[in-house]
């Protein structure tokens, strides 16, 4: 594993903080030329009269995921763990609801917070106040952090570093490939979508395109809606049942293990919860139980309940191993 | 200075495989995507500071970004977004479209214009903080390391561009 080159971050700070800038040069030089610097270039997107937004996006997402699945498999570079230097966690709800609060800004001001700064640069006032506008929100967002509520939200669904490979369970250089043939084929249909929008003879509204694209969009969202179902539903394929005189056996055997909750009992040692066939009556009505806790010979000692409650260990980011 | 005409762009594909090139690159060289909204929070809090530093020093959101840097512009992201206001300098200069003015549709006077940028960059600020990122950061970089929290957030950002056009559709006419 050669890269990243991890001293850029430590020892050698100030050669990454240059290196930065020239990133960032290359970043801002490509998005200007690509026409990313103009409100009404970007804003057409959404009107589905010129889709360059969605291809130049597409293009560089499948470039660079291609590229690092493809370093990683010739190892120069571990995928997860610069993965996880990469990106941020997943956060459900607010980055599904900043998604949608920030598509309206984009549509509203022209620009998202990137093309605000490269319209800027290229002197125009309305890029400048767009790029205004998103300093004075952030800043203002860190001001609602204050209040408990928000603050809340802002840290609620948590889900660690998540990537798509760990929810369809693909392996990820099956899937960039998948998202490879995907955006070809997404790409013929922007070509299709730009010439039935702008061509003067064949005048299709744009909201029948819209119609059509937003079917296509549900289609896969209702079938999408399969794939977290059967991956949610895996773990659940173990049997999760118990019966209530093996429990029994189990809780003489090792009461430490056991936390019994009503109609289920709770394996600590994996954090699976069992249902005991039969429920909570079954279980106190089966032989062993009952001659454990009627003053019989054997008395059933004192569960060791651990206090707290018990959490699943959840997988922390920060691959950093420096 | 250059024969390109000010309306000539890149091909989309040529554009998109050039961005994809600069986005490895990053990757690979620093373990670290492209953004802009984590840096414009930075500048904003710096430029807050030399206002009311002590407002700044009462918010712990606020505060904490500066890390154990002395100044909020010592960070990675500074310089980046740094780069890319030059990058595009050079770009807009070199194809010859560097001048000063306002883009807006035929429907809209240049006050309203510029109202609507302040006010969408606003909504934009707040849910790029909310989303730990914003196209840059999340769509486009997380995108591409395929992470799930980045994939929510592009279709979001796409789903509300879409769903919110018809309601502006005059500024764009």
């Amino acid at each position: 594993m050669i890269f990243p080159f991890e001293s850029l971050d430590a020892s050698s700070r100030e050669v990454g903080l240059v290196l930065g800038l020239v990133i960032g040069v290359g970043f801002g030089f490509v998005l200007e030329r690509s026409g990313f610097g103009r409100a009404t270039k970007l804003a057409a997107q959404f009107y589905l009269r010129d889709m360059t937004v969605f291809k130049v996006m597409f293009t560089a997402i499948v470039t660079a995921m291609l590229g690092l699945v493809a370093a990683a498999g010739l190892g120069l570079t571990d995928l997860r763990a610069t993965s996880e230097l990469i990106v941020s966690w997943t956060y459900v709800w607010p980055m599904l609801i900043g998604g949608i609060v920030l598509g309206i800004g984009f549509i509203v001001s022209g620009y998202c917070p990137g093309t605000g700064l490269v319209s800027s640069a290229s002197g125009n006032i309305d890029g400048m106040f767009a790029f205004g506008g998103v300093i004075a929100g952030t800043v203002l967002y860190s001001e609602l952090q204050q209040i408990p509520a928000f603050q809340q939200f802002h840290l609620s669904s948590e889900k660690g570093a998540w990537f798509l490979y760990d929810l369809v369970k693909v392996p990820p250089q099956v899937l960039a490939v998948g998202f490879a043939v995907m955006a070809l084929a997404a790409f013929a249909g922007a070509e299709v979508v730009e010439r039935l929008v702008n061509s003067p003879e064949r005048r299709v509204t744009v909201w029948k395109v819209a119609a059509a694209a937003f079917a296509a969009f549900g289609a896969v969202a209702l079938l999408s809606l399969a794939v977290p179902k059967s991956t949610q539903a895996a773990p659940a394929e173990k049997p999760l049942a118990i019966a209530p005189s093996e429990l029994a056996r189990n809780v003489i055997a090792e009461p430490w293990r056991w936390r019994l909750e009503g109609d289920t009992a709770v394996d600590l040692s994996t954090g699976r919860a069992l249902a005991i066939t039969g429920g909570a009556a079954a279980w106190k009505s089966d032989p062993l139980v009952v001659s454990m806790t009627s003053g019989g010979g054997y008395v059933a000692p004192a569960p060791a309940r651990p206090t707290g409650t018990f959490t699943k260990p959840k997988k922390k980011g920060g691959g950093c191993s420096t | 200075m250059n024969a390109e005409r000010s309306d000539t762009f890149w091909n989309p594909y040529l554009g998109g495989f050039a961005l994809g090139l600069v986005l490895l690159t990053s990757f690979l060289v620093m373990g670290k995507g492209l953004g802009a909204s984590g840096a414009a929070h930075r500048v904003g809090i710096a430029a807050t500071s030399l206002v009311a530093p002590a407002h700044v020093e009462a918010n712990p959101y606020l505060r904490d970004v500066r890390g154990n840097q002395a100044s909020f512009l010592d960070d990675w992201m500074v310089f980046e977004l740094v780069g890319v206001f030059l990058g595009g300098l050079l770009g807009a200069y070199s194809a010859g479209r560097l001048k000063l003015g306002v883009i807006r549709g035929k429907g809209v006077g240049i006050a309203q214009r510029l109202a609507f940028a302040f006010s969408g960059g606003l909504l934009m600020g707040l849910a790029a903080r909310a989303a730990r990122g914003c196209t840059s950061g999340q769509a486009l970089t997380g995108g591409a390391v395929m992470s799930v929290g980045s994939w929510i957030f592009m279709l979001s950002v796409f789903a509300g561009g879409y769903g919110a056009a018809w309601f502006v559709r005059r500024q764009w006419q």
